[in-house]
């Protein structure tokens, strides 16, 4: 299952889902006990993942696993940007050795969604202000493009 | 003088140059045999050729064996292994945000319309879990209280991709997996803390769209 942020689109109608993830996540690591699959939160971090677009399996560990992600405390940022990815960072990155997402958790290092690269399959528009930049016409034209259901 | 009753078994002549038969007794089989095996027959070439042809016919069957074998857990994992259709039904796409989908040329639309027909190009369901905020908690414009944890209070509508996914799952989980089994207590539990009531649009449907209501508590 994908889950994608309203403004997540995939931009590669010909690239399936098994072939993006056989791409970007090498297959050793689709095959074993990880549940969760990234892309990273470019051009924000390189290094961490992006909680707008992810994959991940319907198993047991992976429902444990968002249920553990949901309990999890973050005051600052129930009602405040960045919301829950804060708390998926508290755990991954600040609390690195009692993680228990970590293990469960994989960020491609060449996924990203957020840049104005083309050849990226999932790309993310930023806002209505972004749209009226230049790159939020240019993929104003691809949503239109693709969005087309004539 | 009457004939004493003899066991008689017809064996081929060893004198090849008679052309005849004639009967032998089993002593005189026996101590042909002996001397045959004192002669060690193995040794012959034509019994290197009776070996050879066993071993050939064991391994045969071996091998017969071990591919019945194989077929059966080939057989039995094909079972398990989900075809194409099937692994395109398993996959699901679910997005999620407090604004409707009636608002149109917003990029959540546009985005949603995207995505529908990635959707329908690969035949993959999709979801759009529109996520109702609370009217009665409203304090700041932007960042309008939606799901409730017990616990930790109230959360923007971001958080509740988490408590969508997961009834996603759930409902997943009961689609293609097994129906009835494992609808855990922690997915009725969360249901309870999440306190929220979405709304998801699901497809595709063949041009027409499905709206459901979501849970609510």
């Amino acid at each position: 299952m994908v889950y994608l942020d309203s403004d997540a689109f995939f931009a590669d109608l010909n690239m399936s889902i098994p072939d993006l993830l056989a791409q970007y996540v090498p297959l050793e690591v689709l095959a074993s006990h990880r549940t969760m699959f990234f892309g990273n939160n470019a051009p924000f971090n390189y290094d961490k993942v992006c909680s707008g677009v992810f994959f991940i399996k319907n198993t047991p560990e992976a429902r444990a696993l968002l249920t553990y992600w949901w309990n999890k405390d973050s005051p600052r940022t129930n009602m405040a940007h960045p919301y829950e990815q804060e708390a998926l960072y508290d755990d991954l990155y600040n609390n690195a050795s009692i993680s228990k997402m970590q293990d469960a958790i994989y960020m491609s290092p060449v996924l990203q969604f957020y840049e104005k690269r083309k050849e990226l399959p999932i790309r993310h528009v930023w806002s209505n202000a972004h749209w009226v930049s230049i790159g939020g016409i240019e993929e104003r034209k691809v949503l239109m493009n693709m969005g087309s259901l004539s | 003088m009457g004939m004493q009753p003899r066991t008689l078994i017809l064996s081929p002549s060893p004198d090849l140059s008679t052309h005849r038969r004639r009967l032998r007794t089993p002593q005189e089989c026996a101590s042909m045999a002996s001397a045959a095996w004192s002669r060690k027959p193995w040794s012959a070439p034509f019994a290197h050729v009776v070996l050879f042809a066993l071993c050939l016919s064991i391994v045969v069957l071996v091998n017969q064996r071990m591919h019945t074998h194989r077929s059966a857990r080939l057989h039995a994992m094909n079972a398990q292994r989900l075809t194409p259709t099937q692994q395109r039904k398993n996959i699901a796409i679910v997005m999620s945000d407090s604004r409707s989908l009636a608002e149109v040329d917003s990029y959540h639309h546009w985005s949603f319309l995207a995505n529908l027909r990635y959707a329908a190009t690969h035949n993959y369901e999709l979801r759009y879990y529109h996520i109702i905020d609370n009217p009665s908690t409203v304090e700041d414009k932007k960042n309008k209280p939606a799901c409730h944890h017990l616990t930790h209070g109230w959360r923007a509508s971001p958080w509740c991709k988490l408590v969508a996914l997961l009834h996603a799952l759930e409902q997943g989980k009961k689609r293609f997996l097994n129906a009835g089994v494992g609808t855990g207590l922690w997915s009725t539990e969360l249901r309870k803390e999440a306190q929220f009531r979405p709304t998801f649009v699901s497809f595709p449907h063949h041009g027409q769209h499905k709206v459901s209501s979501g849970w609510s508590t």
